[in-house]
């Protein structure tokens, strides 16, 4: 029996070390070479703070913040647009099925190409400009491709990321028991009182994983910026890798990704603490309604 | 259940005897060579060449162009050139990580502006070429000196010569502004028409600024030899950044060479900074019309060109001295005028297509030293692309 | 009840449409993209391209970097799906049988490669591997990506493993069935949904996969995604990178449509074991 559990335990090992192994030594080399330690190449000066300050300039802190604002912009954006969709190919209608597969496609698109094929559309002589043209609604195109507010970005985000939440959301709500809403139906809940009720109190933090998945990815995007973002600033990623490849400055990068790693760790906790207060709440809320009806 | 851990765990050593030879390809040493190809004879360097047999080239252009090279050599010399066509931050890059190896795997490398300050900095590279080379006599005596305002000694074979110039849609600009008060009106009687890239992001929009800097700040003489940034010098360029920050809104700053092209195209912008050579192969590529028409304002832009190096480390320096010599030739220099359409870097070439003439090449400037540029670049981003 | 039906009916033409549009359109302009003559470009301000040829697409195929670029891409996302399955399988074989201390705790770690951010693991693994040697070698590339195929394969593996009903292996064992007939004429039965799953999701996000290969291939090796990057960047061309859009999405998306059921399928324990 003993000699099993070893076993157990040894072939568990290769996947987990081998992913805790890659991780804690990128992780570990990351912090460190912010202090200015364990350069691999190079000479290792020991521990300092110069670079956490060098790496504090103007450029970081935009860069840091046009991140911040389209991690949270388009994050929120697809799971506000993916959450009504869910709802619509929960409903038992012939062809759902078949959307719901054709509605996937652009998560098994390459997040660069994903980029490209929006900006085809939003170029100057693109297909959305020849088309509002073509209407007669605008007299001369319009400049959206490089603009500084990260609007195309966002298109591109949202576009790319609709499928994800969906799947996490569509999940969460195939969950919700036929039960219950055929139950509250009895009880002749009309459709926005089952809403609000049932389905949103029940799916809600499937929504907020969700949420939280995308806004980490989206944060640290590099290629949909790289290949669509505004000319300044640039993301937080995008900055990171410009540093060390034309200036080899490794420890300002590494100032950089552990800023953007801590970012991530305190978005997602603050998503997950507000969320956690927010369907406290709505549980209350939904369950107290339905007994009184 | 213990057979399946006993199979599972075979195969985990399968996994990693199987995988040891995949990562030792990483770490394939080459033969050892000793000799110096600068004491050496021409002849003795193409000997020693033919005995190594095998030359690797990294460029970031004109895959097709390398292809019909590499035949060509390898029927002349015998000697196989593999070119790797990889990206021009990249080879830098790799270059500089094996810098500290006996051998790395580099022979030749081309050398553009972007690479020529890390090339420097980090001392990556072997020469002076010049006095080894014997094409290098009827190569561009400039480029053999200078590149992107820095003094390069000789270290660096010029491949071709490039120029900046504005280039237009003649069909939407009649006449296009030639000197630098047309140019002024011309930009606010054309919001939005006018652009060019990001000076960090290529070489046509650091000229744009460069002119701009000319033309604002008093000239281009006083830098001269200069090899730090004299403050007192830069004073005035606050002149550049206002009047760039004024028509920030009617000036389209771009992401890259190809971007002021591909914009062009697609009939956003009229005018454009851009390179001959780029624009002439976007023409070949079907990038854009061929109608599009180049030319150097009157008050001047600069230009440069790229050349070739070969790193300290390389494991076949005669070869590679070989090729780079063979690269220069006369014959090659007329094949690569023909074939890519760049301004080749010697001067007994017929023929050359490009799209300026020898009467606008007479604007053409040099680059101020290469530490302004560098500030050049720093300031434009806190200057004009940080202001709001 | 029948209104509620109607007013769902009429939102999911509506969306149906958009949908088409939404999907649709990009897709058409990467192909009429990727088709524009050589010879005639396609400029403002004509609508459509004068002239569709492929000869931009013979171009490519012969004087670009794209059969190298498909070779390394093809080779390294092969070696990765291999490797990752063999480094995969015995851990998502106890995973799934054994619920082990700290389950939990282990498949979190084993989903933080594809939550970190990309572009930060990609910068310091090849930091590390330059220091050891391995960047600029395919080796390298096949390392990275194994680590960015192991949360999908172990997550499909092991849900393929939970769904083998404890009963059947019970039955089998009563009966006196050897070791070696249990792997085949069981394990791998019950597992081959998610095996199948599992390499092809592992093969095609190595194709897809970018910042690593950028990082730790070029200039030496170059893949589908960081050939694409170029001609999105300084040396932006929208026909070719309509055409390695295409080769690099096209074949991927044809695979997983067809695969798709089988993936949902065996990602629900319950369907899979009711089948079983």
């Amino acid at each position: 029996m003993k000699r099993s559990r070893l076993t157990d335990y040894i072939l568990l090992l290769p996947a987990f070390i081998y992913v805790s192994l890659f991780l804690s030594f990128t992780l570990f080399m990351m912090i460190s070479q912010s202090f200015g330690l364990f350069s691999l190449l190079g000479e290792t000066e020991g521990f300092t703070l110069q670079y956490w300050k060098s790496a504090m300039i103007q450029e970081s802190f935009d860069s840091f913040f046009y991140s911040m604002k389209i991690g949270l912009v388009s994050s929120t954006l697809v799971v506000v647009i993916a959450y009504p969709i869910a709802l619509i190919l929960n409903q038992e209608i012939r062809g759902a099925r078949i959307v719901g597969s054709l509605i996937k496609i652009p998560y098994f698109i390459n997040a660069m190409v994903a980029a490209f094929l929006i900006i085809n559309i939003i170029a100057y002589h693109g297909f959305l400009n020849q088309f509002l043209m073509f209407l007669g609604f605008i007299d001369e195109p319009l400049r959206m491709r490089n603009d500084d507010f990260g609007t195309g970005v966002i298109v591109i985000q949202v576009w790319k990321n609709i499928p994800f939440a969906l799947l996490i959301i569509t999940a969460s709500i195939a969950g919700v028991s036929k039960d219950v809403i055929d139950a509250a139906k009895d009880l002749r809940a009309g459709p926005v009182r089952i809403f609000f009720s049932i389905y949103l109190p029940l799916t809600i933090s499937g929504a907020v994983t969700a949420h939280i998945l995308l806004f980490i990815m989206i944060f640290g995007d590099f290629a949909i910026y790289s290949v669509a973002g505004p000319i300044y600033p640039q993301s937080l990623t995008a900055r990171m890798q410009l540093i060390v490849s034309n200036f080899l400055q490794w420890e300002e990068a590494s100032v950089l990704a552990t800023v953007l790693i801590i970012s991530v760790i305190v978005v997602a906790s603050t998503l997950t603490f507000i969320s956690k207060k927010y369907i406290g709440i709505y549980e209350k809320v939904g369950y107290a309604e339905i007994k009184k009806d | 259940m213990k057979k399946v851990s006993r199979i599972l765990l075979l195969s985990l050593v399968i996994f990693v005897l199987a995988g040891l030879p995949v990562m030792a390809g990483g770490g394939k040493e080459k033969k050892e060579a000793s000799y110096d190809i600068a004491a050496m004879s021409w002849d003795e360097i193409v000997e020693q060449a033919k005995k190594e047999g095998t030359v690797t080239h990294y460029a970031w252009y004109w895959k097709e162009h390398w292809d019909k090279m590499a035949v060509d050599f390898e029927k002349a010399y015998g000697i196989k050139a593999t070119v790797v066509v990889g990206d021009e931050t990249s080879n830098f890059n790799k270059a500089v990580a094996e810098a500290k190896l006996a051998k790395g795997t580099i022979d030749v490398m081309n050398i553009g502006g972007k690479g020529v300050k890390i090339a420097f900095d980090e001392n990556l590279f072997y020469g002076p070429l010049k006095d080894i080379i014997p094409n290098s006599k009827y190569l561009d005596k400039n480029l053999l000196q200078f590149q992107e305002g820095f003094v390069t000694k000789g270290y660096f074979i010029p491949q071709h010569r490039n120029q900046t110039g504005f280039a237009y849609n003649p069909d939407k600009v009649k006449n296009p502004p030639r000197t630098w008060a047309e140019f002024e009106k011309w930009i606010d009687e054309h919001p939005k028409q006018f652009g060019f890239n990001d000076p960090n992001k290529g070489g046509s929009g650091q000229s744009m600024v460069h002119t701009l800097i000319k033309q604002l700040a008093g000239g281009l003489e006083k830098y001269e030899g200069d090899v730090d940034v004299v403050e007192s010098k830069v004073a005035d360029w606050d002149n550049v950044w206002n009047w760039l920050k004024e028509r920030k809104d009617k000036i389209v700053f771009t992401s890259s060479n190809a971007d002021s092209i591909v914009r062009m195209n697609d009939g956003e912008l009229d005018l454009i900074v851009a390179w001959d050579d780029d624009l002439l192969n976007k023409m070949k590529q079907g990038v854009i019309f061929d109608k599009v028409k180049m030319y150097i304002p009157e008050f001047g832009l600069a230009g440069g060109g790229d050349t070739f190096g070969i790193p300290n480390n390389a494991p076949h320096k005669a070869a590679a001295a070989v090729w780079i010599n063979f690269l220069t030739d006369q014959a090659q220099q007329q094949a690569m005028s023909d074939g890519v359409g760049a301004y080749p870097a010697r001067d007994d070439i017929k023929g050359t297509k490009t799209n300026l003439t020898t009467e606008d090449r007479k604007y053409a400037i040099p680059w101020f030293p290469a530490c302004y540029k560098k500030y050049m670049i720093e300031q434009f981003t806190k200057q004009v692309l940080m202001s709001k | 009840m029948q209104k509620l039906k109607k007013i769902s009916i009429v939102l999911f033409v509506v969306f149906c449409l958009i949908q088409l549009l939404w999907i649709g359109a990009p897709v058409f302009m990467a192909v009429l993209w990727s088709l524009v003559d050589v010879d005639t470009p396609w400029s403002y301000p004509d609508m459509f391209p004068k002239k569709l040829s492929f000869s931009q697409w013979s171009y490519a195929w012969n004087h670009t970097n794209l059969k190298r670029a498909m070779v390394t891409s093809y080779t390294v996302a092969t070696l990765t799906s291999f490797f990752t399955l063999l480094i995969s399988l015995p851990t998502s074989y106890i995973l799934g049988r054994k619920k082990p201390r700290g389950k939990r705790f282990i498949e979190t770690v084993l989903l933080l490669p594809i939550v970190l951010p990309g572009m930060v693991i990609a910068l310091f693994v090849g930091r590390i591997f330059t220091s050891i040697g391995l960047v600029q070698s395919m080796g390298g590339i096949v390392l990275g990506h194994i680590l960015l195929g192991i949360p999908y394969m172990t997550r499909l593996l092991t849900s393929s493993f939970e769904s083998i009903p404890q009963d059947v292996l019970d039955a089998a064992q009563d009966l006196g069935t050897g070791r070696i007939r249990m792997i085949f004429k069981i394990y791998f039965p019950m597992i081959r949904l998610g095996f199948i799953a599992g390499t092809i999701f592992v093969f095609i996000k190595s194709i897809e996969e970018f910042n690593l290969s950028f990082i730790l291939g070029l200039p030496t090796y170059e893949t589908i995604p960081t050939m694409l990057y170029t001609y999105l960047g300084y040396n932006f061309h929208r026909t070719y990178a309509s055409i390695i859009s295409l080769i690099l999405t096209v074949p991927n998306l044809i695979i997983l449509l067809l695969i798709e059921q089988k993936i949902k399928t065996s990602l629900t324990p319950r369907s899979a074991a009711g089948k079983g």
